[in-house]
């Protein structure tokens, strides 16, 4: 019984990765379901319910703990602890229907916010029931705020794809289910909480990791295409040629990239190179990750107008995957210092990109690319107009210049303000960087995230 | 022990030093005993270094037990974690699902040798024998305790229910009317609604009539909180409705009687806005929730609202849900509903541009992803690189015939000709790709017509793979011909002429037919195709040896005998073609003027034909010929009269 039961879970855990990563109707998707499903109706022959729960990182039935297929399952695991699932109930009678619509239901990107009892319901699954593990003893729960839990999920995300360019870099398998899943786990965070997961990127560090330069403007091209219209599985791809798309100068010297001084002609030819290198290199990858990334690696810095580089014998505009990386590219390494620059205000960001509209970018993707991120991007802190310090908490699309923000200085003058309202009288006047004079508000706004109050807890009856 | 004899808690530096000695000295016995046998020397010696460490710890803890995590230890309070040792003692125990280990100071070497033994055993060997309280049990060890990992437990449902507290909590607040535990409720309303759901709430009268209230009394003094407890109840009725019947959906109509109008109107906008699974079995739910008289007015007060938002014209996943919405049937029950949604929402979706709602074009993506690697071959010298790329082309051949990119196949051998002549390494790097090109042009240009762009490779195809019989057939066996098909005939069967006239001249009453044959032979202009008109010319009718004619002023080559036998010969307009032809090249045009056109006949016998020639001459201009005329118009004797008046008018009108 416990062998079957294991099976079962085992084949459960590898239908949640396939529907994760292929679409719905996807064969590969269907057949892993049917094979669960069978395990499960042979299991009923012996019991007339099955209560499997997720202790941490374990799944368990009764008194047994399957550790090693715990430890082999992590990613299918992941899904029940994202809906905040710690027991599942399977009963006798159940339908297959149900079985695919309660797989499809766990790799859907609702979170915990929602109750995953209800929205089984709402599927119609009524022979499968989920919940949490119920103690005795009202615990108060001392929650994370929401900043520093994406924090964790964006640097998770960052160990992660760092992981998948160095396989390709040394010329090894780069696990592309896996790479999927990553960039899934990052583009549903994106969706489901833009505000804060965008504010990651445009956070100001001191490390000037390429690493982290790669994941921007993965998370940057993927917002952008999921506002233009792109379905979510071009979104997908066109993270993931966002996160390749510098592959090739990765290559290169880092004893050049981080040369301060001028460049020698030689130099500077090898890091003009870094596209064809970069198309090289994932050329070896077309049959686990497809054309994409090579065609972005390739055309990224061949601009709107065909005047950048490589030179070509062959010329091609530009695809429109590539136009969206490039916007991005460009925008974040504007934002961020390097040894051979220093990094830019948002406003002057907004102006240089803006005055080669046309010819350098896509007119269509850098004015929606301004519309979502707005001049003064999401995290931003900025001086206003009667000198009030604020961070910007949310963009109007309809007024990239007048986002809404909240005062953070002088302290007790905390307020939201939406500078749409008051255009005629309080507007950013510039902003401040985060690390140099903004350094002080960044430091009062990162305690004021961390410190939250627990929420309340009914107070029991007296019996 | 009284309190005095109890010894002083040790400064914790002190007690961390003897568990971090202990946890070591532990993790070497378990090694030990995996490799030696119980008995073994070496062994012995760890037993007894683990006892000696563990009478030096326990007097220091409070409590001997030490607890077992995933990947962590518990001793004394305190977790030990993050470092490798503590992490392998943890995981080897909750593996075998141990879950707290209590060695009491009375455990003699033996029984440590034991337990150390047999914990080192493997794991399904341990569960086999029934795991390894049962193990220690049998082997007569009592000082040392274990607790057991078992979650079955928790797994078969325990703990409390918090119903209670949420009724509990509304009654409070209803009876009580006290602001902060109704602002307390009204913050957790929705907490409330999902511990119930709503078949519940509806099925408990009592409940139902607080709950209803609750509303009403926040209605009246807290308008904000109403609108968000509504907010909850229509969700949850919809989300709860989707599974439950019509009459259970007419029930719950009566805890929205405290909405009006602009709140339900409020309260769909949002949903729409923010929330993904509102689709269109919500919206059709939502026309069955409330009654039909309030629709229009929703309408509008929706309308109302979304016209605020000019902004969302804009917004593709709003247009997207918005059409989705509008993509089912019209409501059986009412189609007059939808129609007054759809008209209000509609215009959000009018002149929506191409570009919203976009798709990856991965056909584009697909040609750029050829060029790329044909411009990466260019730049390539390393034979093996430059293999790669070919390969990679190849794989692409599907979508570059699907596609029938020819101008692609000619940039791609264009380079791999420019390849091989760069090094001879790849003479026959590229044999096999080129073969493929050549066949796939090839064929595209029989067995299609319009094979557009395709001139390129008439020249360039230097072998047939098919034979002159299903050459052929393409060329005659359909209603018109390309010029492509007749090019390649005549470059790889160049002396199968027979066959070919055979069939052309079988051709001779399709004038349809013939006039395309000879725009073909017009385009190709050579000798050979030439040739082909000529021999039209000799069997067609005058319709179609004036089309011959018209095709040869257009073509580089032509016949000098033809020429001039026809413009000798044949009928005036005839005559005019070719002599326009002729006047290209003088010397011919002298040789017909002297042997032809206008050569003197003694007495004028021939001065009809001169006359005429005349006529044609002054026609097409042909100066070449002023020469001649001069001698004419200087003629003597009154038999050439006309002629010598002709040709002075002639002359007279070209020198002015």
């Amino acid at each position: 019984m416990i062998e079957a039961i294991e099976k079962f879970l085992s084949d459960l855990m590898i239908a949640l990765l396939l529907a994760r990563v292929y679409p719905e109707k996807h064969p590969k998707v269907k057949e892993a379901q049917s094979k669960a499903y069978v395990d499960l109706c042979a299991l009923f022959e012996e019991k007339n319910k099955l209560i499997i729960g997720v202790m941490g990182d374990e799944l368990a039935f009764e008194n047994e703990i399957f550790f090693d297929l715990s430890k082999n399952v992590k990613q299918g695991i992941g899904f029940l602890k994202q809906k905040a699932i710690e027991t599942i109930t399977f009963y006798q009678g159940l339908r297959e229907e149900e079985f695919e619509a309660f797989i499809s239901y766990l790799v859907t990107t609702e979170t915990a916010k929602k109750d995953a009892q209800e929205s089984l319901v709402v599927r119609g699954i009524k022979n499968i029931s989920v919940g949490k593990i119920k103690v005795s003893g009202a615990v108060g729960k001392d929650e994370l705020s929401d900043t520093l839990k994406f924090l964790r999920q964006y640097e998770g995300s960052l160990d992660e794809i760092s992981q998948f360019i160095d396989n390709a870099l040394d010329n090894k398998i780069v696990d592309y289910m896996g790479l999927r899943f990553s960039v899934i786990n990052v583009m549903e965070n994106l969706l489901n909480a833009q505000q804060e997961f965008l504010k990651l990127t445009t956070l100001k560090r001191l490390d000037i990791s390429t690493f982290v330069h790669i994941l921007n403007v993965s998370i940057l091209s993927m917002y952008l295409a999921y506002k233009m219209g792109f379905s979510k599985d071009d979104v997908m791809d066109i993270g993931i040629a966002g996160l390749y798309h510098d592959i090739g100068k990765l290559y290169i010297s880092r004893k050049i990239l981080a040369k301060a001084g001028v460049l020698t002609d030689e130099e500077f030819t090898s890091i003009r190179s870094h596209t064809v290198l970069g198309a090289q290199i994932l050329l070896k990858y077309t049959d686990s990750m497809g054309i994409l990334p090579v065609v972005v690696a390739f055309e990224h810095h061949l601009r709107y107008d065909c005047k950048g580089y490589p030179k070509l014998a062959f010329i091609q505009k530009p695809h429109i995957a590539s136009l969206i990386v490039s916007v991005c590219d460009v925008y974040d390494a504007l934002c961020g210092r390097r040894t051979y620059k220093r990094d830019y205000p948002p406003d002057m960001v907004y102006n240089i990109m803006m005055k080669d509209k046309g010819t350098a970018f896509e007119p269509a993707a850098l004015d929606k690319f301004f519309k979502i991120i707005g001049v003064w991007p999401i995290g931003a802190i900025v001086a206003l107009s009667d000198k009030r310090i604020a961070v910007v908490k949310e963009e109007n699309e309809d007024d990239i210049f007048s986002p809404k923000v909240e005062v953070i200085s002088p302290p007790g003058s905390k307020e939201l303000i939406d500078l749409k309202e008051k255009k005629d009288t309080l507007k950013i006047d510039h902003a401040l960087n985060p690390l140099a004079e903004g350094k002080e508000y960044l430091e009062l706004l990162q305690k004021q995230e961390i410190k939250q109050p627990p929420p309340p807890t009914p107070t029991p009856p007296n019996p | 022990m009284p309190l005095m004899d109890q010894p002083e808690r040790a400064p914790d530096k002190e007690k961390d030093k003897a568990i971090e000695e202990f946890l070591k000295s532990f993790k070497i016995a378990l090694n030990n005993s995996q490799i030696y046998f119980k008995g073994h020397s070496l062994f012995n010696k760890s037993v007894e270094g683990l006892k000696v460490k563990l009478n030096i710890l326990n007097p220091l803890l409070s409590s001997p037990k030490i607890g077992i995590t995933p990947n962590s230890l518990l001793i004394d309070g305190k977790f030990w974690e993050k470092i490798k040792l503590y992490m392998d003692l943890a995981e080897l125990f909750h593996r075998r699902k141990i879950k707290a280990i209590e060695i009491k100071p009375e455990a003699t070497n033996d029984e440590l040798a034991a337990f150390l033994t047999k914990a080192s055993m493997p794991v399904k060997d341990i569960f086999k024998q029934g795991g390894l309280i049962k193990i220690l049990k049998n082997e007569g060890v009592t000082n040392i305790h274990l607790d057991e990992l078992d979650y079955s437990f928790i797994l078969s449902g325990a703990g409390e229910e918090e119903k209670d507290l949420w009724t509990y909590l509304l009654y409070e607040s209803i009876e009580s009317k006290d602001a902060e535990k109704i602002k307390e409720f009204s913050d957790h309303f929705d907490k409330f609604l999902k511990e119930f759901n709503i078949k519940e709430l509806l099925g408990d009268q009592d409940l139902k009539e607080k709950v209803l209230k609750f509303l009403i009394y926040i209605k009246d003094n807290d308008s904000g909180k109403f609108q968000k407890c509504m907010r909850e109840t229509l969700k949850a009725i919809m989300q709860d409705a989707r599974s439950s019947d019509a009459e259970k959906i007419s029930n719950a109509n009566a805890l929205l009687k405290a909405l009006k109008e602009d709140n339900f109107a409020d309260n769909m906008w949002q949903e729409i806005l923010t929330d993904d699974n509102f689709d269109p079995l919500s919206f059709k739910l939502f026309f069955k929730l409330i009654n039909q008289e309030k629709h229009q007015e929703i309408a509008e007060n929706l309308a109302e609202k979304v016209k605020k938002e000019a902004s969302l014209r804009g917004n593709a996943h709003v247009i997207r849900k918005i059409k989705e919405l509008f993509s089912i049937p019209d409501n059986p029950d009412n189609p007059y509903i939808s129609k007054i949604y759809h008209n209000t929402l509609s215009f959000l979706i009018q002149d929506i541009s191409p570009s919203e709602g976009v798709a990856l074009d991965r056909a584009l993506l697909s040609r750029n992803y050829r060029f790329i690697l044909l411009n990466l071959l260019v730049v390539s010298r390393d034979k093996e690189r430059v293999t790669g790329i070919i390969e990679k082309i190849t794989a692409q051949w599907d979508n570059i015939t699907n596609g029938k990119d020819i101008e692609y196949l000619k940039c791609l051998w264009q380079t791999v000709g420019d390849k091989k002549k760069s090094n001879s390494d790849f003479e026959h790097l590229f044999d096999e790709l080129l073969k493929k090109i050549s066949d796939y042009v090839e064929r595209l240009i029989l067995e299609d017509q319009d094979a557009t762009g395709s001139e390129f490779f008439w020249e360039a195809i230097n072998s047939t793979t098919f034979t002159l019989n299903d050459y052929i057939k393409k060329i005659f066996g359909g209603k018109k011909v390309a010029a492509g098909v007749l090019k390649l005939f005549f470059k790889f069967f160049p002396k199968d002429t027979a066959l070919f006239y055979e069939n052309l001249r079988s051709k001779r009453n399709d004038l349809a037919f013939l006039e395309v044959f000879i725009g073909c032979l017009k385009a190709l202009d050579s000798k050979i195709a030439l040739d082909a008109l000529i021999y039209i010319y000799g069997f067609s009718n005058n319709l179609t040896k004036q089309e011959v004619l018209k095709a040869m002023p257009e073509m580089s080559v032509y016949d000098e005998r033809f020429l001039i036998s026809v413009a000798t010969s044949g009928t005036r307009a005839f005559k005019i073609y070719a002599l326009n032809i002729l006047r290209r090249d003088a010397e011919k045009m002298r040789k017909l003027i002297d042997i032809a056109l206008l050569k003197p006949s003694p007495f004028g016998i021939n001065n009809y034909i001169i006359l005429r020639n005349m006529a044609l001459v002054e026609e097409v201009e042909l100066k070449e010929a002023r020469s001649d005329l001069e001698i004419l118009s200087r003629r003597k004797f009154f038999w050439h009269k006309n002629v010598r008046q002709k040709a002075q008018v002639i002359l007279r009108k070209w020198n002015d």
